[in-house]
């Protein structure tokens, strides 16, 4: 298990890189703040986990219940609270809720894990937590959306306020919002003014300018409504061929090129590319 | 006199579906590009890959259904009025299957868009295919049926249209256009019976909680029952055009009306019963009806082919009345300086390309090589993505102008813009092509893992360079996507009447016309008919089996995404 | 009726490219063996999967052998992670005949052995049941090429083709 979980990890915080670009353009001062003032610095791992509401402080409790299953990150795809403070010592119990498919619970350093994922309603997993610090763990196959939690060990920076700004996973979609949202308002804005225009000039005595409303009457003698559009004159051909006289000698070596060409690309895709590599399924 | 002058009323709803098909052409674009800098890693920081999702449904739905379908709308209301000479028989009706494709548009695009916004209840990201039982929001659904239903009642009104010419032309034969309108509406009758089914008797009951468990099988496969012919449903739109535009704007005329009718009919006829070969790797599905759908598939290539030779020949007619001569030496006679011509000859040739493509997929026992690879997605940009909407753009210049009453404004960008597009698409679907090849799926945000040696090796040229031709063909395409929305809005805005048009609606007649060719090829229900048979022999058994166990089984509920 | 004698001939060999490529993979099916994926696997339900009580192998997913050199790998596809494959990699001995049994306890999933022509569906409610003979020791990736879920990209897991001798049966690893 640990062998995969690393470089899987790894992966990860390059997405994570990524999604903390993109929170550096939605909003800087929300993310700067929650490391300055909460006293927590979980250093981004809440950055795409919707449920993330602030440190639950549990502390004074001999053992805490953490629900592994409910409702965030778009399912029941989260840990109910996402952060809890305890104090050293305490045993926190992962209780699973049975939604949102089979879960696990594996520490991001610290080596605690319940093993592979199960989606049982009431499999429990504990774990007594007794150095201070940051302890952060993950859901092994819903990390990707933000199943993610942590335990805080001991009183660091429980002065503060516990919020830490507004969760990353929101400002992120929102910003993502905006900036979709306003890039197609700014495409179909053309299209919206060129409706107003129109509706404004239907309903306004304005209509083509003096100059084409003569020019329009010297071809055509009808100047009531809209004015007429005239087409273009019919193209004229150079030389008339009949059904008769018309052999189409060139389509037909074009055709018959596509074809060769056809053929020696289906032999190649179905010898040498398909057959030619294995294994394959034969039952 | 235009179009607009003739038939004010018919103008004004082919310019409202038009609109709506140029707004969702435009968003649908921005998602397009933003997927194309996610997906390669260029720049991941305007969305999380959680939310790509969301814009590939968006990229998916707004251009391949509402893009698609309101263009389609606005080009058959233009077709049969102008072939028919008539007006659409009752105003009324006509904006009321409008406004019910509007309106189920508009609750389809804001319950997908509601997916960037975690606070609402709203969201779809189901993609393009909603295989169940990923489950969005009955929005979604009765906006997608709502979209459907509408696009029943304007094959109703163009139905209705055809019945009341009969009425005054006893005798006569349909005219090639009106021809080609009802053909490829029965076709959409017949195929959409599927996705109807899907999501009235399915889907929306069970999102509301009505029903608890559907069988994802069974519903996928009612999917695909319509997801295959819906691609007809944008390419025979395509072939309209083909057929019945591009001779003219090449200088010549079509050289056969005989095979022009063939060729819909055969889309009539072998259309449906082919939707299992997209379900060739599916478990649950007996492999000798696998080989029917392959074989009705294969066959489903002779009316490409047959396009392939009539249309060329009716450009190389062209070319000759212009003074073309030699074998090949008359292609430099055609007007490559006419956007309106070469988009749809350009489109012709990637679609030659995507019709190669589309042979590897349709090999039954092939389909393990690029299954759900990025192969899929560059070989339907060729065709939908290229052979429909470039062609819907070209046309757009030569049709515009005559549905406004304007002069096409911009003419430098819009002689420009079928080229770029083209050399776009060439880059991006060439990589898509060759990542394919070597494995890269398709439908993911970050192609990147950790098992397969962080890259696919057997790429040719290597991951970066598939990356890069993505990325820069995807922005490539992007500029063309502005730039014909330039040409359009200037269009649109332009004022009416000031000198004459760029276009004329002269349309001639075919070489080989309607007086030589068969009777029988008139007689739509014989063709509704066998249609309906071979359908029957294709999906019957293979239903019959997936109902054995129950409607609902074997059942899952629903996860909502 | 006027057809051009030129479009004859093409309509001609239109047809005859047509059976051409449907001959093509009739051989593939017949000559070399390639055999579609099929409802050989039969049906199960879904939440029985999920809650570990389908009453088959599924319950415990892994390798099992079947006889000399034949193996039965059960793996269970879900969001999103590959069991047996992503938290510890599939084994099986090189030169060895092995059938999969997938399926899914909840949304639809892919299976693509990245690379190769092993590539399946994964539907809830059905078992894509394939055949695949490994001849040479080789990593194989296993990537998940249908969308299912927000977290869909990162749905991954290994094959270890590993040499006989070092094979020491299943559950070994």
């Amino acid at each position: 298990m640990s062998e995969d979980a690393g470089p899987t990890v790894s992966r990860r915080g390059l997405l994570r890189g990524a999604a903390g670009t993109a929170i550096a353009a939605g909003g800087v001062a929300a993310v700067g703040t929650a490391a300055g003032q909460s006293g927590v610095d979980f250093d981004g791992w809440f950055s795409d986990v919707s449920n993330f509401d602030g440190v639950v402080d549990r502390r004074g409790q001999g053992e805490v219940t953490v629900e592994v299953g409910v409702e965030g990150n778009g399912d029941y795809w989260a840990f109910g609270p996402a952060a809890v403070r305890v104090d050293p010592g305490t045993t926190v119990v992962f209780e699973w809720t049975g939604e949102g498919s089979a879960h696990n619970v594996v520490a991001e350093n610290d080596g605690y894990s319940s093993g592979d994922p199960v989606r049982e309603a009431g499999t429990t997993f504990e774990h007594t937590f007794e150095e201070t610090g940051i302890s952060k763990y993950y859901c092994d196959p819903h990390l990707a959306v933000g199943m993610k939690g942590a335990i805080v060990v001991g009183d660091m920076g429980a002065g503060a306020d516990a919020g830490g700004g507004s969760p990353g996973g929101i400002s992120l979609s929102e910003g993502a919002w905006l900036l979709v949202g306003s890039l197609g308002l700014a495409v179909a804005s053309p299209l919206l003014f060129a409706a107003f225009l129109r509706y404004r000039r239907g309903g306004g005595p304005s209509g083509p300018s003096e100059e084409t409303r003569e020019q329009l009457q010297r071809v055509d003698e009808v100047d009531q409504g809209p004015p007429r559009a005239e087409e273009a004159p019919v193209e004229k051909p150079e030389t008339t061929i009949e059904h008769d006289e018309y052999d189409p000698s060139g389509t037909l070596s074009l055709v018959l090129g596509y074809l060769v060409l056809v053929v020696l690309l289906w032999v190649f895709m179905y010898f040498v590319e398909f057959l030619g590599r294995g294994p394959t399924v034969i039952g | 006199m235009a179009y607009v002058d003739d038939y004010p009323d018919a103008a004004k709803v082919v310019r409202a579906n038009f609109g709506v098909a140029f707004a969702a052409l435009s968003i649908g674009g921005i998602f397009g590009l933003i997927q194309a800098v996610h997906r390669t890693g260029f720049f991941r920081g305007l969305i999380n890959s959680t939310d790509y999702y969301t814009v590939l449904t968006g990229h998916g739905v707004l251009l391949a259904l509402v893009f698609t379908t309101f263009f389609i709308a606005g080009l058959f209301t233009w077709g049969v009025t102008n072939s028919l000479e008539r007006s659409l028989p009752n105003p009324r009706l006509t904006w009321s299957w409008f406004l019910v494709m509007l309106v189920g548009t508009i609750l389809a695009t804001v319950s997908i868009l509601g997916g960037f916004v975690p606070e609402l209840p709203l969201s779809a990201d189901v993609l393009f295919t909603f295989y169940p039982p990923l489950q969005a929001s009955p929005v979604f659904y009765v906006g997608a049926a709502l979209l459907i239903v509408g696009s029943w009642i304007a094959g109703l009104d163009w139905f209705l249209a055809y019945w009341g010419w009969r009425k005054d032309n006893d005798g006569e034969r349909i005219p090639l256009q009106t021809f080609m309108v009802l053909t490829t509406m029965i076709m959409w009758y017949v195929s959409t019976v599927g996705v109807a089914v899907e999501v009235v008797v399915f889907l929306i009951p069970w999102s509301l909680g009505l029903i608890s468990e559907v069988d994802p099988l069974l519903t996928r496969t009612l999917f695909w029952y319509f997801g295959h012919p819906v691609v007809y449903f944008w390419l025979m739109p395509a072939y309209f055009v083909w057929y019945t535009i591009l001779p003219k704007l090449a200088g010549g005329r079509l050289l056969s009306d005989t095979l022009a009718r063939v060729v819909f009919v055969l889309f009539v006829i072998l259309s449906t019963p082919v939707g299992f070969h997209h379900q060739y790797v599916d478990p649950g599905i007996p492999e000798g009806f696998k080989f029917i759908a392959m074989t009705n598939t294969m066959f489903l290539l002779l009316p490409s082919l047959l396009t392939a030779f009539t249309v060329v020949a009716s450009m190389e007619h062209g070319a000759r009345q212009r003074g073309g001569k030699g074998y090949l030496s008359w292609l430099w006679k055609l007007p490559w300086d006419n956007p309106a011509f070469s988009g749809c000859a350009l489109a012709g040739i990637m679609f030659a390309a995507g019709g190669f493509s589309g042979m590897i997929n349709a090999g039954m026992n092939i389909n393990y090589l690029i299954h759900n690879t990025l192969w899929v997605p560059g070989h339907f940009h060729l065709t939908v993505g290229t052979a429909a909407a470039l062609t819907f753009m070209a046309v757009s210049y030569w049709l515009v102008p005559q549905i406004t009453g304007k002069r096409l404004q911009h003419r430098t960008l819009a002689t420009v813009q079928p080229y770029v597009w083209f050399i776009g698409m060439t880059l991006m679907s060439n990589a898509m092509h060759r990542a394919g090849l070597a494995g890269v799926p398709r439908r993911t945000a970050e192609p990147e893992y950790n098992v397969v040696d962080a890259t696919f090796p057997n790429v040719v040229g290597g991951m970066g360079e598939m990356q890069l031709q993505i990325v820069l063909g995807g922005t490539i395409l992007f500029v063309a996507l502005s730039m014909f929305m330039t040409v359009m809005i200037g269009t649109w805005l332009a004022e009416r009447g000031r000198g004459t048009l760029s276009v004329n609606s002269h349309l001639p007649p075919a070489l080989s016309g309607p007086e030589s060719s068969p009777r029988v090829l008139d007689n739509l229900k014989l063709w509704a008919a066998i249609a309906i048979v071979l359908i029957l022999i294709a999906y019957g058994p293979p239903l019959a089996g997936m109902l054995g166990d129950g409607i609902f089984a074997p059942g899952t509920p629903g996860f909502p995404v | 009726m006027e057809i051009h004698r030129f479009e004859k001939v093409w309509i001609a060999i239109a047809l005859l490219l047509i059976v051409g490529f449907i001959a093509t993979i009739a051989y593939g099916a017949l000559g070399p063996g390639v055999k579609m994926v099929d409802a050989s696997g039969g049906t199960i339900d879904p939440e029985a999967v999920a809650a570990g009580e389908s009453g088959t192998a599924f319950d415990d997913p892994g390798v099992r052998q079947t006889g000399p050199n034949e193996y039965d790998v059960y793996v269970v596809a879900r969001q999103f992670q590959f069991a047996p494959g992503t938290s510890q990699p599939i084994e099986v001995p090189a030169g060895s005949t092995v059938t999969f049994h997938i399926t899914s306890p909840d949304v639809t999933h892919g299976f693509n052995i990245a690379g190769t022509n092993v590539n399946t569906m994964v539907i809830p409610g059905q078992v894509a049941e394939l055949t695949v003979d490994f001849d040479e020791t080789a990593s194989y990736g296993i990537v998940c090429h249908e969308y299912c879920g927000g977290g869909h990209h990162t749905m991954e897991g290994t094959i270890e083709v590993v040499p006989q001798a070092e094979y020491d049966g299943p559950g070994g690893s």
